[in-house]
């Protein structure tokens, strides 16, 4: 996601496409890339140690919800009360440890360390209010983070202009990468068991083909010329909305705009679909472990997803949440794939052949990270340290995860103009796409949800509730 | 082209009015369950483990069949996606 301009083998190269010099081992402690591995690696260790030996927790802070009689007014956090102490006392401990890992990589980046620090601090005040006002109780159910982010940087981009010491913090592309290589390690591949061949088949053979579906259409039918966007649209529409399109984005290196886009549609669609397709199943008597499968397979957001499973019944609840743990699981596999189709089919010119070494070198390292993670977590912790304390772990790392996307989401706002943000509309052609798509996923959904799950052909599953 | 775009911010617009009014009025919400849409990914949802670590189901298949399913049909939709993809101008 980034706008600098190089080449490679002399072939010019599109303005919108950064392409990465030759591998240097050095790199691996200069480059972004790597820097974000080793940064997310630190906070998995250090998580790791406090749960394996019981003896520290290494969680980062967060505000609890306001808003309502249940759970008070905003001013608890300001008022030196217990939940104020408990609130401010984690944050700043997530400050630390952040401030710590990412001024650090800049000085390896051979950046202003100082210059840094001081414009992170604000940079975090500023994600403290986005965190603060998305812990509203009816915000934290609807909208969360992303959205208040991005409003509260577009505000300032726009309204005021952003000063120029805040500028060394403005590092969009590292804090996503840093949050998606946390967010490898709770890519559990083993709960690709969890519903078996029937999780794979609502799953897996859905989304490649509504991947390629949306490609085909967005890129030859209607014709967009910003191909990173129609990937990024694709990838929320068919994997799972707000957290396949950050994995997406960063693969492809699409722009700023091209993910608040395919954010901002995907959070729109997903209050709707998730109050509608439950309403819809129970009108027309759809079996309610069908109706299940089908919410899980199409509405974007884990957390709609269990709720219109719900809505719809215990049993469909539980099926929504299984096939949505194996959509979960894509996110790791569609970013490497998008990632390599992109490096050898797109960012090439036409007479170029791209080989295994170039493949490395354009390669967006900090994926190696995430499957890493994904992978040590799904096949070694799991069976080593046992399900629990490995779960214990991922709910420690979660909100630096959290913190790094809110983070790197307030710098979208505020790199972000709304001139710029029209100019990407292309006429309403990435409403389209995303509409066709969705229709598209929905009805090849619902067929393999009804061939599998409704008894006319396979045996039904025997799931416990 | 003109008019299915039109069409299309039409449909988003209306989905923004929808929604807020949605939102507005707290539906989709369902008792015992404090959360929602803003949960986008399975651990932001609080208490997560309850909804995701247990097992429901029995499954028969072994673990090495399911993965070699599922790196079969990712690499036939990768060539697949990379096939229509040149052939289609």
């Amino acid at each position: 996601m980034s706008k600098k301009a190089t080449t490679v083998n002399t072939a010019p190269v599109n303005d919108d496409v950064v392409v990465a010099e030759k591998f240097q081992m050095s790199d691996m402690l200069h480059k972004e890339d790597w820097l974000s591995i080793w940064g997310a690696f630190i906070i998995i260790a250090i998580a790791s140690l406090g749960v394996i030996t019981g003896a520290f927790a290494f969680k980062a802070g967060t505000f609890g919800k306001w808003g309502d009689a249940e759970h008070g007014s905003v001013l608890k956090f300001f008022n030196g009360s217990e939940a104020c102490m408990t609130a401010w006392g984690g944050i700043f401990l997530t400050l630390v440890a952040l401030i710590i890992i990412f001024a650090v990589s800049n000085h390896l980046m051979g950046k202003n360390i100082t210059k840094y620090a001081v414009a992170f601090l604000a940079l975090f005040a500023l994600t403290c209010l986005v965190r603060l006002i998305s812990s509203q109780v009816v915000f934290s159910k609807y909208l969360e983070y992303a959205f208040w982010a991005l409003i509260l940087g577009l505000v300032i981009s726009n309204l005021l202009k952003v000063p120029e010491w805040l500028k060394p913090a403005i590092q969009t592309e590292f804090y996503i990468k840093t949050g998606l290589v946390l967010m490898g390690a709770s890519v559990l591949f083993s709960n690709i068991q969890k519903f078996g061949l029937y999780g794979l088949g609502i799953a897996w053979a859905v989304t490649p083909v509504v991947i390629i579906f949306m490609w085909i259409l967005g890129t030859k039918y209607l014709k967009m010329e910003n191909k990173r966007m129609v990937m990024t649209i694709a990838a929320a529409t068919s994997v799972c909305g707000t957290s396949a399109a950050i994995a997406t984005a960063a693969a492809c290196k699409a722009k700023k705009t091209d993910l608040t886009f395919a954010v901002g549609i995907s959070l729109i669609f997903t209050v709707l679909m998730m109050v509608g397709m439950p309403l819809f199943c129970k009108v027309v008597a759809i079996d309610p472990m069908v109706g299940g499968a089908w919410i899980g397979g199409t509405v974007d957001s884990t957390g709609a997803v269990v709720l219109a499973g719900n809505a719809l019944g215990e049993l469909a609840g539980q099926v929504a949440a299984l096939v949505k743990m194996i959509q979960n699981i894509l996110i790791g596999f569609v970013a490497f794939a998008v990632a390599v189709f992109f490096t050898t089919k797109v960012d090439k010119s036409a007479d170029q052949t791209v080989g295994a070494s170039e493949i490395w070198h354009r390669f967006p390292k900090f994926i190696l990270g995430f499957l890493g993670a994904s992978l040590f977590f799904s096949f070694v912790f799991q069976n080593t340290i046992g399900v629990e304390s490995t779960a214990k772990i991922l709910s420690d790392i979660k909100e630096f995860q959290t913190w790094c996307f809110a983070l790197a989401f307030t710098c979208i706002g505020l790199e972000t103009n709304f001139k710029e943000m029209a100019e990407q509309f292309q006429g309403g052609k990435p409403f389209v796409l995303y509409i066709v798509g969705q229709v598209f996923n929905l009805v090849l959904t619902f067929v393999i949800a009804w061939l599998l799950l409704s008894g006319r052909i396979f045996p039904i599953p025997n799931i416990t509730v | 082209m003109k008019i299915v775009c039109t069409a299309g911010i039409l449909i988003f617009v209306s989905a923004i009015v929808i929604a807020v009014y949605m939102m507005a009025n707290n539906m989709g919400q369902a008792p015992g369950i404090d959360f929602g849409p803003g949960q986008y990914y399975y651990t932001d949802i609080p208490g997560w483990q309850k909804y995701f670590l247990p097992d429901h189901y029995d499954n028969p298949v072994p673990l090495s069949v399911l993965l070699i399913l599922f790196f079969a049909w990712g690499f036939l939709m990768y060539r697949l996606w990379a096939y229509l993809d040149r052939k289609l101008k």
